[in-house]
């Protein structure tokens, strides 16, 4: 099964993940112009992170970020593993309610672009572990 | 009773509501946020009739609330309602078929004139600096974007539901001649719309313009492929407000590449919103709309009409015209 056993493994791999996408320069690039907060909810966890687009700048930071996110994203480890490596299709799984949206979902819907390169940085955050 | 309304809802749909309690109106349209997993569960605690349109209910949060007795879903098909978790909880599922036929049959003959018409281009033509104060220029183009009217063209409907039969509507004062392929209405009833019934190959060799208005089934899956499209005319216009999965985006950009037909109308994709390097970008016979079928500031009327009175008989002890799962009637008393 894909996806952590623990909170403290996954906690790793974000860790690395965030801060590969805070020094990607091509996702600083694509971010001009976007101004987007995601804060996401690992349930079966208990674990929170969030990441920021802010024109060009790129954040991200483990637990609830302050002011609150525009949009969440909630779902299981082994739904956001499979979805960040592309094994599994985010439509599909909020359409079976594995995944959850809530919050300005069109303002996050401008990051679909970034999106193949978030995945590579994760794959390349997983794989470092 | 305590209603939370995230779909757009008419004055005189609230109006109603609110003689039965209170009613918390915030829809997306205003609020731009939509409720999904535990923040959906927290807004619906205490909550007895939940209206919405994009929100997600599914098996979890439908399991989580104890107190919810109706949900609406302002939309044909309810795809963002966990219908089985809640038929399993005795809460009635009702929905809003039908709320966009007038938008998107609309929109579909106005996706046929501007094809028809060169609307597209003379538009273009205008404001192109070189050209749109040129007075030869705009004289030759007087003659090449001549275009064809609607009168005595046969339109082609693929499935002749609520969208299909109001798209027959609108083309009769035009004079043109609907035909329609459509395995579950009779011959007798596709005439009292006006309507010739044929078979689906000489739907699209006849036609001068197709239209999808068939869902989504595994029967009608991909049913517009290769094949298909090589029996239309190459003077034909292909439009698609429907579901991109009845069609293959690949077979079409081929035929419309190599004129094989001579242009098409898009508002739905494989892929939305549609990517900026899709290939259907590279052509000039086709117009590509976001998905704006059913965007009319009139659904939400529809929808009202549809809804509310459903959710008021539910409340009153009948049986609502637009349910999904009627089998919880049985036992469903709704508690004031």
């Amino acid at each position: 099964m894909a996806g952590y056993e623990t909170k403290e493994q996954m906690q790793a791999v974000i860790e690395r993940f965030l801060a590969g996408i805070e020094k990607s320069e091509t996702l600083a690039k694509m971010c001009k112009g976007i101004k987007v907060s995601i804060g996401y909810e690992i349930v079966d966890l208990d674990f929170q992170f969030h990441t920021e687009f802010m024109d060009g700048v790129v954040t991200g930071g483990i637990g609830e970020a302050s002011p609150p996110s525009m949009a969440f994203l909630e779902t299981d480890s082994e739904t956001f593993d499979g979805m960040m490596t592309g094994e599994i299709d985010g439509a599909s799984a909020a359409m079976s309610g594995a995944l959850s949206f809530s919050g300005d979902m069109s303002s996050a819907m401008g990051l679909q672009a970034l999106q193949d390169d978030m995945n590579q940085i994760y794959r390349d955050a997983k794989a470092e572990g | 009773m305590i209603a939370l309304v995230t779909a757009s809802i008419d004055e005189e749909g609230l109006t109603d509501l609110r003689k039965h309690g209170e009613v918390r109106y915030q829809p997306l349209f205003e609020t731009r946020q939509m409720l999904g997993g535990r923040r959906l569960v927290r807004a619906l605690e205490g909550v007895d009739v939940f209206i919405t349109e994009a929100d997600n209910l599914k098996e979890a949060q439908i399991e989580a609330l104890e107190i919810l007795q109706i949900i609406a879903s302002c939309r044909g098909n309810p795809v963002n309602i966990d219908i089985p978790a809640a038929t399993r909880k005795g809460i009635p599922v009702i929905h809003a078929p039908g709320r966009n036929a007038d938008a998107v049959a609309d929109l579909t003959l106005a996706l046929m004139l501007i094809l028809g018409r060169n609307i597209m281009q003379a538009s273009a033509l205008l404001r192109d600096p070189d050209r749109g104060s040129d007075m030869s220029a705009l004289a030759q183009v007087y003659f090449d974007l001549r275009g064809t009217e609607m009168w005595e063209k046969t339109v082609g409907i693929v499935g002749l539901g609520a969208i299909g039969r109001k798209v027959a509507a609108r083309l009769q004062p035009f004079g043109s001649k609907v035909i329609s392929y459509d395995p579950y209405i009779s011959e007798n009833a596709m005439a009292d719309y006006g309507v010739k019934k044929v078979d689906l190959h000489t739907l699209l060799r006849e036609s001068d313009y197709v239209t999808l208005h068939a869902m989504v089934t595994d029967e009608t899956r991909g049913m517009i492929g290769a094949r298909e499209i090589s029996l239309m005319k190459p003077t034909a216009f292909f439009i698609n407000t429907a579901r991109s999965a009845l069609t293959d985006e690949s077979i079409l950009y081929e035929a419309l590449r190599e004129k094989k037909i001579a242009g098409a109308g898009f508002d739905v994709f494989d892929k939305e919103p549609l990517p900026v390097d899709h290939p259907f970008m590279s052509l000039d016979n086709v117009v590509l709309l976001p998905h704006i079928g059913g965007a009319t500031h009139e659904v939400t009327t529809h929808q009202t009409q549809i809804i509310v009175p459903d959710i008021l008989r539910l409340i009153n002890g009948e049986k609502p015209l637009h349910i999904v799962n009627p089998e919880v009637l049985e036992s469903f008393k709704f508690r004031k």
